[in-house]
């Protein structure tokens, strides 16, 4: 009897391991895509990790870097910002006239350039295009076509006039814009809307290929295009939302690049010799920002307190390992109307004590801290906030949310701090300072921040055609701000991006846009 | 013609719990703060303006009340309404993904049944020997462990070092498709395997000891067909029904497996769906998960019945 149980439960245990066996045997190493056919030493494919799948590829109606940075790739306006994100470049317009005026802008176009489908571009879609930019109601983008009174066709079918309202120092940077692409009208009103915003299509040197919701989307270069076809024909973008598992997924040769590197992740990246870490300009600024309603937060001695409490180099070492450079202003780092002449404050607790002190908190007071959860960047530096306040005093209680939540309590003025902050989509000021100072938008960035003087000179500014009429206008403006401090900004924060060393070539602009004609990996 | 009618009952019985469900997840979803989709789908750059234009094409600017008369009236017709995230029918998103979901759970039970129920019996069999506790901190180890951090070791393991399974993804053809559940798996059967492999263990020991077993043997009956026959039928039987529950929970644990994998399958399409407010896919998502626990519970009461004759149906 004892034989044959044991016998019984040898047998079972042996069958288990078999099935583990064969199902081992199996499985064989997975190839990285990428190495299955070559030309000139260089793969056909790469493959790029993103955390986020996209929603919706239509340039006027998206949100959301996960969508722009797409559809990006495939759309082509009159005119695009270079490399550095500041200078406006020749695109489908090889040259152009302004008026006088400074209202009527004549472009003239490249000629014989077709969409991705093979139809070629008429002033009827640029006009079009340029209607929808400006016309569709729930487009946060349609300030870039708000100056526009009117789009017509100039003296011969390449060339566009556009008249403005008034003139608009800012329109060129506009016309740069991802929603003033061209796009084809007849293949939109084939489509309809509903259907566009899952397969756009433009003039762009990639063109979409394949989108599996969630999982992933392929682009492959534009057959159409009117440039040099780029040197990787085909990008596989996939999403991995786990950012350890995005990580593996670049380890085990699964993935060729990944983006958005969690700070913690650093570190094993530029140790390990297969891997390189790039860190690309953005023109991302993190700040912590003041709910001018409330009592406390509304006098501005304790907000300049604070600025005397807040150790913005400690935040850069111990949040970003030093990957980050001190903010003063607001504007991005890379911007030409930066005010560098703002000179910040030391960090020094004792002056933070007597200002607050004088202000009628000699013994401190408590605040709460509102920032997203799941974000470790966020996290990290709420907590080191919190540390460096206290020694002012100041006892913040920390208020994580997830993202819709703290989106609705910030912008119904539920809180007294909040972390959060800016990235431009246009190389030009206007964007920020409109949103920031002009009431109406969003309420001063929902901080409740209303100064009139600052709204007339962002108002006169965006008009303003003498770049160093603008210089002035925007530091005084700047000047204002760091004295009234409705934020204190902290950081600019590069994009992080790792590759396969094997990759070469990746450019992403400051404004965030992918440059990836000289993208290429090496195979053998 | 018994089981035909106890059928019929019980799936009449689905429709009012499954109307309940409805009311709920309505209600619920819509009493999460934070805004409704348009806010979330806007962001941070939303003018008052873009935002009323937004609500408005998607209907959210109607009373609560409308709405769910709207959502029943196209549940008759199969119609679960639009995902305002991917701009298409809620009902195709579903269609595309419980395939996944539905994989990953099988292959989840399977090797669940694989693992457990051989090591439950030898455990109970060599009770007090070395394998009986190596499977015991086996078990506890299963039952303390958090499934993603399982999952992240078999992910370090079998896919960055041994490079024998994908870290993470679905791929394209079908052999893909099987290498990608593996670990996913795997992992969903090491978290639940702990508990039935207690169960089993107890069960086995329990029924070993009644008088029928010894009868059994005294009969002359072969120790195979004892234990096969007699023991193990026996035993299996709560097993079996607690396996069945445990795989509907594993509907559940879909959500966190395929958002650490990538599957895309019907859980990670929840979570997504819950972040972003689109409520038509995440009423949709619920109401197919709690047809299926339904459809499992009510396949339980069968297996029971049938494992066990001595239980009638009603």
């Amino acid at each position: 009897m004892k034989k044959a149980k044991r016998w019984l439960a040898t047998a079972l245990v042996a069958c288990m391991a078999l099935g583990m066996a064969a199902c081992g045997d199996n499985a064989e190493t997975p190839a990285s895509d990428g190495e299955t056919s070559t030309s000139g030493g260089y793969a056909d494919k790469i493959v790029i990790g993103r955390p986020m799948d996209s929603d919706n590829l239509d340039p006027v109606t998206a949100e959301g870097n996960q969508n722009i940075w797409m559809f990006e790739l495939m759309m082509e306006g009159l005119v695009k910002t270079d490399d550095s994100g500041n200078d406006i470049e020749p695109c489908l317009a090889d040259t152009w006239e302004i008026s006088d005026d400074g209202t009527v802008y004549t472009f003239h176009l490249k000629d014989g350039v077709k969409f991705a489908n093979g139809d070629e571009v008429t002033i009827e879609d640029w006009i079009w295009s340029l209607e929808r930019a400006r016309d569709t109601e729930e487009s946060e983008w349609n300030f870039t076509g708000a100056p526009i009174a009117d789009v017509a066709q100039g003296e011969d079918e390449n060339t566009l006039v556009i008249t403005l309202n008034a003139p608009c120092a800012a329109f060129l940077a506009y016309c740069s814009m991802f929603n003033m692409s061209v796009q084809e009208k007849s293949y939109f009103e084939e489509l309809g809307e509903d259907a566009y915003t899952a397969a756009p299509m433009g003039t762009g040197a990639y063109m979409l290929s394949e989108w599996k919701q969630g999982e992933s989307m392929t682009f492959v270069a534009n057959p159409n295009y009117h440039g040099e076809a780029p040197k990787t024909s085909e990008l596989d973008f996939v999403v991995v939302s786990d950012d350890s598992s995005r990580l593996m997924q670049l380890q085990a040769g699964e993935v060729d690049v990944m983006t958005y590197v969690p700070t913690s992740a650093v570190a094993t990246i530029q140790a390990d010799s297969n891997l390189t870490f790039l860190a690309p300009e953005s023109t991302e600024v993190k700040y912590v920002m003041f709910n001018m309603r409330d009592d406390i937060m509304g006098n501005q001695a304790v907000r300049q307190a604070l600025r005397y409490a807040t150790d913005k180099q400690e935040i850069i070492d111990m949040v970003y390992d030093g990957n980050a450079t001190k903010a003063v202003s607001f504007l991005a780092e890379t911007s030409e109307y930066l005010d560098t002449s703002i000179e910040d404050v030391a960090y020094d607790v004792e002056t933070a004590k007597s200002m607050l002190a004088e202000a009628g908190y000699p013994n401190g007071m408590d605040i709460t801290l509102l920032y997203r959860s799941g974000d470790e960047a966020y996290e990290q530096i709420a907590v080191t906030l919190q540390s460096q306040w206290a020694k002012a005093g100041v006892n913040v209680t920390l208020d994580p949310e997830e993202k819709a939540v703290m989106t609705e309590k910030r912008n119904n003025g539920e809180y007294q701090a909040c972390l959060w902050m800016w990235t431009d989509d246009v190389s030009d000021p206007s964007e920020f300072m409109d949103f920031f100072l002009d009431p109406s938008k969003t309420d001063g960035l929902h901080t409740g921040y209303n100064n009139a003087t600052c709204t007339e000179l962002e108002k006169a500014a965006l008009v303003e055609g003498s770049v160093e009429t603008r210089k002035e206008l925007y530091a005084q403006v700047q000047e204002t701000v760091f004295e009234e401090t409705p934020l204190i900004t902290l950081c600019y924060v590069p994009f992080t991006v790792a590759t396969s060393v094997s990759v070469d070539g990746f450019v992403q602009t400051p404004l965030g846009i992918y440059r990836f004609e000289n993208l290429t990996k090496t195979v053998g | 013609m018994e089981r035909a009618g106890y059928c019929l009952k019980r799936i009449l019985q689905m429709i009012p719990v499954l109307l309940i469900a409805t009311i709920l997840i309505f209600a619920m979803i819509r009493m999460i703060p934070g805004g409704d989709a348009a806010q979330v789908m806007l962001g941070d750059k939303a003018t008052p303006e873009a935002l009323a234009a937004l609500r408005s094409k998607l209907g959210l600017d109607q009373p609560v009340t409308t709405q769910y008369l709207i959502f029943l009236k196209g549940l008759f017709k199969g119609d679960f309404g639009d995902s305002v995230q991917y701009n298409m029918p809620v009902s195709t998103l579903l269609a595309n993904r419980f395939s996944v979901t539905l994989l990953l759970t099988l292959t989840s039970a399977l090797l669940t049944v694989i693992i457990s129920f051989p090591l439950g019996y030898l455990a109970a069999v060599r009770k007090g020997h070395l394998a009986d506790i190596t499977i015991r901190g086996y078990s506890l180890l299963s039952i303390s462990l958090p499934s993603f951090w399982i999952a992240l070791l078999l992910m370090l393991i079998f896919g960055v070092k041994l490079k024998i399974f994908p870290v993470s993804g679905w791929g394209d053809t079908w052999a893909q498709h099987i290498k990608s559940l593996f670990l996913p798996s795997l992992t969903q059967a090491v978290a639940t395997s702990g508990i039935l492999i207690r169960n089993l263990r107890n069960n086995v020991l329990d029924v070993k000891n009644k008088d029928y077993i010894d009868f059994a043997k005294s009969k002359g009956i072969q120790p195979v067909a004892v234990a096969t026959k007699h023991v193990l039928r026996n035993a299996l039987i709560p097993t079996t029904t607690l396996l069945s529950l445990k795989v509907a929970s594993m509907l559940g644990g879909s959500v966190i497996i395929e958002s650490v994998f990538t599957l895309p399958g019907m859980g990670a399409l929840l979570v997504d769906a819950v972040l972003r407010r689109d409520y038509a896919v995440v009423q949709g998502v619920v109401l197919i998960f709690s047809l299926t626990v339904l459809i499992i519970n009510l396949l339980t009461d069968l297996l029971y019945s049938w494992l066990d004759p001595r239980v009638a149906l009603n």
